[in-house]
């Protein structure tokens, strides 16, 4: 079982967001929240954790390796362990979706046969009720939704121990956020993965073992959604309020 | 420690975020040496400045720019070094970059075939219509064949043929790598493990560059029988003979210079293009700004390069 642990983790650029001297370890097969005011853009911290953003200071280490300052050879493996959703975008535009979730599969597991990475694809699609039709189309020709849904899927494919989230749920219609947030749970109760995860929605967050609280960049506490909803904090209550309102707007 | 603490903080850098990736890969590889050698001087200097009273008589944006430019220098060299590095590494990922490589051929190379093979002709004529207008008989003078052999062969075919490419594909390539950071895609090879560079950068280098050293060919071979067939309506010469001529006058230090030329060109115009399109921070306005510093650059680039090579092989 994988573990990140942040050290130290401060980040600031303008407009982007940022992060005070944050440490913490996530380890387990449990589903971790992010969570802080809709206007503080806490993903730049998953960001910094995936490895894609490098800090102002401080180190994030997957199993002990530091994924900041570690060499081609080691980066491939860690690599291997973590994969990452992205809100909007990733998708390679002058690739296929097919040709898009062949390419982590081909980088990690180039020793596979091609027809068991198309039928590991196949077996997704069928899952999240996607057409096949979709595999040989462009992303740009595809609706955003299921752009999302490629996204999740080309996540899963490499079967990480790691599943950084930014917003899993966002941009979906209720059928298929449905599909993710039970393909979420059911990680959870079925294999050894940890999933952390920036959501704009309550419901994930109501699932999670635990949330960590952010307010203006810095860690206030963390619990589950209840222990939040019941908290002293002025901080907590206001952030809880504003994504139970976005709930039952939702809703 | 005088980058960490100056330039790789988030409040006063200037890099993306790929150029801080590029610039640790820079720092813990084998050209270590040379970049603390060139930190120490910037060190120096940046001191001297400090300790000056040209500092206190510079205003606070006038550093600020000095400030950039170094910023940018530093990329800019963190990013050669790497492309270097993983030119040489480059079989290593084939089995996900060959179809990049490939593609870029097609691109560059194939489709830009009917253009080059037209411009080509037509500067053949040009210069058959041009020196038999000044001098008649032009075409059965032994200074027709010179002129081919060294304003084609020499100069024209690599030249005309790298701007072209830089047109085509310098800013196609410019501006995808623009879009793909806008869109998070490097975002997304870098959460793979995929290095952009030995991913998108060097397949599209190898490929200008065979491309470039391909096409140019093309373009002498062409021109060569374009003059001739203009030739045929004011002083028709038999082909075996014309090109017969034609290879007297052309000596291997003209193929040699022709093809390194093409060579460099290419790798200047695909690295310019590349570092360019990745200079892209957040903005999809930042697109077209990369794309025409590229070919601002690219072109200086070729011309410098076209000087130096052409005062190595022939002043003397």
């Amino acid at each position: 079982m994988s573990t990140i642990v942040t050290r130290n983790i401060t980040y600031y650029e303008p407009e982007i967001g940022e992060i005070n001297d944050f440490s913490y370890t996530f380890e387990g097969n449990k589903i971790i929240g992010l969570i802080a005011p809709i206007e503080e853009r806490v993903s730049v911290l998953l960001r910094i954790m995936a490895g894609i953003k490098e800090p102002s200071s401080g180190r994030v280490l997957l199993d002990n390796v530091d994924i900041h300052q570690a060499n081609t050879s080691v980066i491939k493996d860690i690599r291997k362990k973590m994969a990452f959703v992205f809100d909007r975008g990733g998708i390679i535009s002058n690739l296929s979706i097919l040709e898009n979730l062949f390419l982590p599969l081909n980088f990690h597991y180039p020793e596979w046969p091609k027809g068991e990475k198309l039928d590991l694809i196949k077996y997704y699609f069928d899952k999240f009720h996607i057409s096949e039709k979709y595999l040989s189309m462009r992303p740009a020709n595809i609706h955003p939704q299921i752009a999302k849904l490629v996204n999740i899927i080309r996540a899963y494919l490499i079967r990480p121990e790691i599943i950084l989230y930014d917003n899993p749920l966002g941009d979906l219609e209720l059928r298929m956020r449905k599909e993710v947030f039970k393909h979420i749970t059911e990680l959870r109760e079925r294999n050894n993965v940890l999933q952390i995860f920036v959501s704009t929605s309550d419901i994930l967050f109501d699932v999670a073992d635990n949330n960590i609280v952010f307010g203006d960049g810095r860690m206030i506490e963390e619990g589950c959604w209840e222990e939040l909803i019941l908290s002293e904090s002025v901080i907590t209550q206001k952030i809880v309020k504003e994504y139970l309102e976005v709930g039952l707007n939702e809703a | 420690m005088w980058c960490r603490t100056n330039t790789f903080s988030g409040k006063t850098s200037l890099y993306t975020n790929f150029a801080r990736i590029f610039i640790r890969n820079l720092k813990t590889r084998a050209f270590i040496l040379l970049k603390y050698f060139a930190f120490t001087i910037s060190f120096f200097y940046f001191n001297s400045i400090d300790l000056s009273n040209t500092q206190r008589k510079t205003s606070g944006l006038q550093l600020t720019v000095i400030r950039q430019k170094w910023d940018s220098a530093v990329y800019a060299i963190s990013f050669i070094f790497e492309v270097l590095q993983k030119i040489f590494t480059f079989h290593k990922e084939r089995n996900i970059s060959t179809i990049v490589l490939i593609r870029q051929i097609l691109f560059t190379g194939y489709e830009a075939v009917g253009i080059i093979l037209l411009m080509a002709v037509s500067i053949g004529g040009i210069i058959i219509i041009e020196g038999n207008a000044i001098l008649p008989g032009f075409p059965q003078s032994k200074i027709f064949y010179n002129i081919l052999v060294s304003v084609v062969t020499r100069e024209l075919g690599c030249l005309l043929t790298a701007f072209i490419i830089i047109a085509r594909s310098g800013t196609a390539i410019a501006t995808e790598l623009g879009n793909m950071v806008v869109n998070k895609e490097i975002d997304a090879l870098l959460s793979f493990g995929i290095s952009p560079v030995s991913y998108l950068v060097v397949p599209r280098i190898f490929g200008v560059v065979i491309s470039i050293v391909t096409l140019s060919l093309y373009f002498n071979a062409a021109a060569i029988i374009g003059a001739w067939l203009i030739s045929a309506f004011f002083a028709p010469v038999n082909l075996p003979d014309y090109l017969y001529l034609i290879f007297s006058e052309l000596t291997i230090k003209d193929i040699a210079s022709s093809v390194l030329k093409a060579f460099s060109f290419g790798f200047a115009a695909a690295s310019i293009a590349s570092y360019q399109g990745l200079r892209v921070n957040n903005a999809s306005t930042e697109v077209p700004q990369q794309t025409i510093k590229a070919v601002v650059k690219s072109l200086t680039a070729v011309i410098l390069l076209d000087v130096i090579i052409t005062v190595l092989f022939y002043f003397s």
